[in-house]
């Protein structure tokens, strides 16, 4: 063991880093990085952001953060925590304004080279039937309020009921793409008016839906478990709650600083505020969040059934003849029950995690049938230049992180530094140079989008899998790619 | 709009800005500015009167974010962008404003940033040497 200054950081091996226990703290920090990225760390105010959340009450475990940690509002992006459902809180902030922002995989029979003369031609028409941007609205689906209700009730299962896919697709979303606890009426009328329009669009931001292409396997075993072979061609669709989601955290963040007074929480951060999560704030808090998730899994679905539909226009054949089939689809932003082993004891907590993916290993109860014996798929998308992984969870996530993993690249350069750099460039044409075709919606996202804006999510999925809480699976390559 | 109203605050991930004024009043009427200007681009400003906003807060740092995110609501909920702010008064944490509002044009106009949320992140809002100051950091 290694003694470090630098925030009283103390090494355990290559990729772990205790922030131990001091002032308020209620338990240590552990961080998942390598000497590389503590560096990128170290400059933003993310390990204390880490130690804050220490500070909850009721706080199972350690207080976590994945290597593509970065600071956030309240909690690091990255962090994960758990908490005593009787004695601990739930916080808006440990889930983030952009509730069930998530990503899933979609596999297909085709090989890179029978679609390589399209590609130009799927982006045009993904950019025409997938509704991206800022305030993107979706012209096709007039949803009154009862009906959203039912959507943030039901998630995904509302989706494949109105004909939007198929009862395998839900095999093959977490917890099934419905979080049961939802309750509508804890969402307000301003988050409803946000919602109506949006639902089934991408959004704007780092959203996007990828077509690529499986460019290397790490695990033949694993990869063929999972439906994934060299040169197959995949999609990946990256998009969230959209306006809903982000009024709900909005209006909770209001009410729960409020209840942090009323139950005289010491907190060191406003955004940080949170509730017991039995208290009649905690529980609506976990209603509206958890209707928020669905309208999330619903919208991924929605655009899903967009992405098939665009393929059998291209290809003028059938989805289950071009192999349009979900691999899986994981929520990036989410406070959840779960149960894990602690202290040698099974017990029920509420696992937060904001920017971290669930990555539950082969044969737990929660992974679909598929996937009991390889384990649970985890998505780790990356910049639209380079490429994203697919990984699966593992034990040793289980025992050390709440079953949990990385989610990401995370930005390396500001917007502003973004812009800068692409001062002089045609992004556009140097990423189909790259062999890339892109479609956005502004320009101003694609240039602040650029991939020498994020870092290498190489260097954080290496992380995780030598850390051994993911095993890595397989690489995707983008071949053409729309932006919100 | 003359651009010495604010300043941008960025960090890798996070957009902020920074304004000034000699009044509460001012300061929330730069806050609105600088956030429209960094959310949108106008094309043409329609002759229309202003209408009345009426935004309340437990205190004046929760005033400016629910006043901020009242535009954020207008935008996506009804795709009304702002070309023009009075801050009337700040009193009894309720804040009364004129706004001029217009539909969004998808063709002439354009989105310049995604904003999710107004945040409480690093927000401060308060008086030094006779100038009053806020910083307000958003979600992207």
């Amino acid at each position: 063991m290694q003694e470090l200054t630098v925030h009283n950081l103390r090494q355990i091996d290559q990729y772990r880093w205790l922030v131990p226990r001091q002032g308020k703290m209620r338990t240590d920090g552990m961080l998942f990085l390598d000497r590389n990225l503590l560096e990128h760390v170290k400059n933003d105010k993310s390990i204390t952001q880490v130690a804050n959340v220490a500070w909850l009450p009721g706080i199972v475990g350690r207080s976590l953060a994945m290597p593509d940690m970065h600071q956030g509002y309240g909690f690091p992006i990255g962090g994960v925590a758990a908490f005593d459902p009787d004695e601990g809180v739930v916080s808006p902030g440990g889930v983030g304004y952009d509730i069930n922002c998530g990503v899933r995989l979609l596999r297909s029979s085709f090989t890179k080279d029978e679609v390589k003369d399209e590609i130009a031609n799927l982006v045009n028409n993904l950019f025409i039937n997938v509704p991206s941007g800022v305030g993107s609205k979706q012209p096709n689906l007039k949803l009154n309020k009862k009906e959203l209700k039912k959507v943030l009730e039901t998630g995904a299962q509302w989706a494949v009921k109105k004909g939007f896919g198929s009862q395998d697709d839900l095999l093959h979303i977490e917890e099934s793409g419905c979080l049961g606890w939802a309750n509508p009426e804890t969402v307000s009328d301003r988050a409803l008016d946000r919602g109506q329009a949006q639902l089934g669009t991408l959004g704007s931001g780092n959203h996007f839906v990828e077509v690529g292409f499986v460019d290397t396997i790490f695990e033949e075993t694993l990869a063929k478990g999972i439906g994934l072979f060299k040169g197959q061609v995949t999609i990946i669709i990256h998009t969230g709650s959209r306006g809903l989601g982000h009024q709900v955290c909005g209006d909770y963040i209001r009410l729960l600083q409020n209840a942090a007074r009323k139950y005289n929480f010491d907190l060191p951060d406003r955004e940080l505020c949170c509730a017991p999560v039995h208290s009649s704030e905690g529980r609506q808090y976990l209603s509206a969040m958890a209707a928020a998730a669905n309208f999330a899994f619903a919208n991924r679905q929605l655009i899903t059934e967009e992405v098939r539909r665009t393929f059998e226009q291209v290809f003028g054949r059938g989805v289950e003849k071009m192999g349009l089939q979900l691999v899986y689809d994981v929520c990036h932003n989410i406070a959840k029950f779960e149960t894990h082993e602690v202290d040698g004891r099974q017990r029920e907590v509420v696992v937060h995690r904001k920017g971290a993916t669930r990555a539950f290993p082969a044969h737990h109860p929660k992974v679909p049938a598929a996937y009991q014996e390889t384990g649970q798929p985890v998505l780790i998308p990356g910049d639209m230049g380079r490429y994203s992984y697919v990984l699966v969870g593992t034990d040793r996530a289980l025992k050390e992180t709440f079953g949990s993993t990385c989610h990401g690249a995370g930005r390396l350069m500001s917007r502003h530094a973004a812009k800068k750099a692409a001062k002089g460039h045609n992004v556009t044409a140097e990423l189909a140079e790259m062999g890339v075709t892109v479609k956005g919606a502004g320009r101003a996202t694609l240039i602040e989008e650029i991939p020498q804006a994020y870092k290498d999510v190489e260097d954080v999925v290496r992380v995780v899998h030598e850390a051994g809480i993911a095993c890595k699976v397989a690489r995707l390559r983008p071949l053409g790619v729309i932006k919100g | 709009m003359t651009p010495e109203l604010y300043r941008i605050i960025e960090h890798t991930a996070d957009t902020g800005f920074e304004v000034w004024g000699t009044t509460k009043e001012e300061v929330f009427g730069a806050a609105a500015k600088a956030f429209f200007s960094i959310m949108w681009q106008i094309k043409a400003k329609e002759q229309r009167g202003p209408e009345k906003i009426e935004v309340s807060g437990g205190d004046l740092e929760e005033l400016l974010v629910n006043f901020l995110e009242e535009f954020l609501y207008l935008y996506d909920a009804k795709g009304l962008v702002c070309t023009g702010i009075e801050v009337e008064s700040i009193k009894e944490n309720k804040v009364h404003a004129r706004a001029w509002l217009q539909k969004f044009n998808e063709t002439a106009d354009l989105e310049l940033l995604g904003v999710k949320a107004v945040t409480y992140h690093q927000l401060f809002i308060g008086q030094r040497n006779n100038t009053w100051t806020a910083r307000i950091f958003l979600d992207i």
